[in-house]
């Protein structure tokens, strides 16, 4: 069984994997490359990429990749609700799909390491 | 609310510069662990091996080109394509470390990443020319 620990650092660090993301992608918008490495949003999402990749070091030292890849893979989940709820992006059929798939992959993936 | 409207050649653009993304840093992470496997703790400077800051490299240049995908093209679209990075980290692992030998569950993966991409780059409708052709 995966231990509770475990999922718990791959649910935090999923979603602060999946907000710092947001926060660059946020940073990005109107700006230009020079103007984003300015940015708070920026470096705000840096860290907290940062971080997620922290968590999942500790996360690896517990459990194995059969396991947590598609846990990490969680973030993309996450990412997607963020950006319906915060870049008032819209969804498609093809788009759900897609993310099944890549889900679904990742899986078989982790099953195979 | 802000609402980014991008159309469909630039989303397939963004999307082609995520997979060229996770290519980069999936190297990055084979060079870190080649690399992290040369330091020394008693010796600071064996941090600077050459492994070790090709992967940083690569990694500056996978970050670059994820910004550079970011302008062009929605999150929602854009954030399960860096699961490609397993498919290249399946597909190259191998070749330096015998050990993470392919097999049959990581081929299908592989195969339903690909396919999943695919339907993704489906997904990429154009608002601005929908909204053009009612106009």
């Amino acid at each position: 069984m995966v231990s509770v620990l475990v999922l718990g650092i791959m649910a935090v660090g999923s979603l602060l994997g999946a907000l710092g993301t947001l926060s660059i992608k946020k940073g990005t918008t109107g700006n230009s490359l020079l103007q984003l490495f300015r940015t708070r949003r920026f470096w705000w999402g840096f860290f907290l990429l940062i971080i997620s990749t922290v968590l999942y070091f500790f996360a690896l030292r517990q459990e194995e990749l059969s396991v947590l890849y598609p846990l990490v893979s969680l973030t993309y989940v996450w990412t997607t609700l963020l950006s319906i709820k915060y870049l008032g992006e819209r969804m498609n059929g093809w788009k759900w799909l897609g993310l099944f798939g890549i889900l679904l992959g990742v899986v078989f993936i982790g099953l195979g390491s | 609310m802000e609402q980014n409207h991008y159309t469909q050649r630039q989303q397939h653009r963004a999307i082609l510069l995520v997979v060229v993304c996770t290519l980069f840093t999936s190297l990055g992470q084979l060079f870190w662990k080649a690399g992290v496997q040369r330091i020394d703790l008693s010796m600071l400077l064996t941090v600077l091996n050459l492994p070790f800051l090709l992967g940083t490299i690569a990694y500056g240049v996978g970050t670059l080109l994820m910004l550079f995908a970011f302008r062009q093209g929605e999150l929602s679209l854009l954030s399960p394509i860096f699961a490609t990075s397993y498919v290249w980290v399946s597909l190259v692992s191998p070749l330096f470390y015998p050990a993470d030998s392919m097999n049959g569950w990581k081929w299908l993966g592989v195969l339903i990443i690909l396919i999943a991409v695919a339907i993704l780059s489906r997904g990429a409708s154009s608002r601005v020319q929908e909204g053009a052709a009612h106009g």
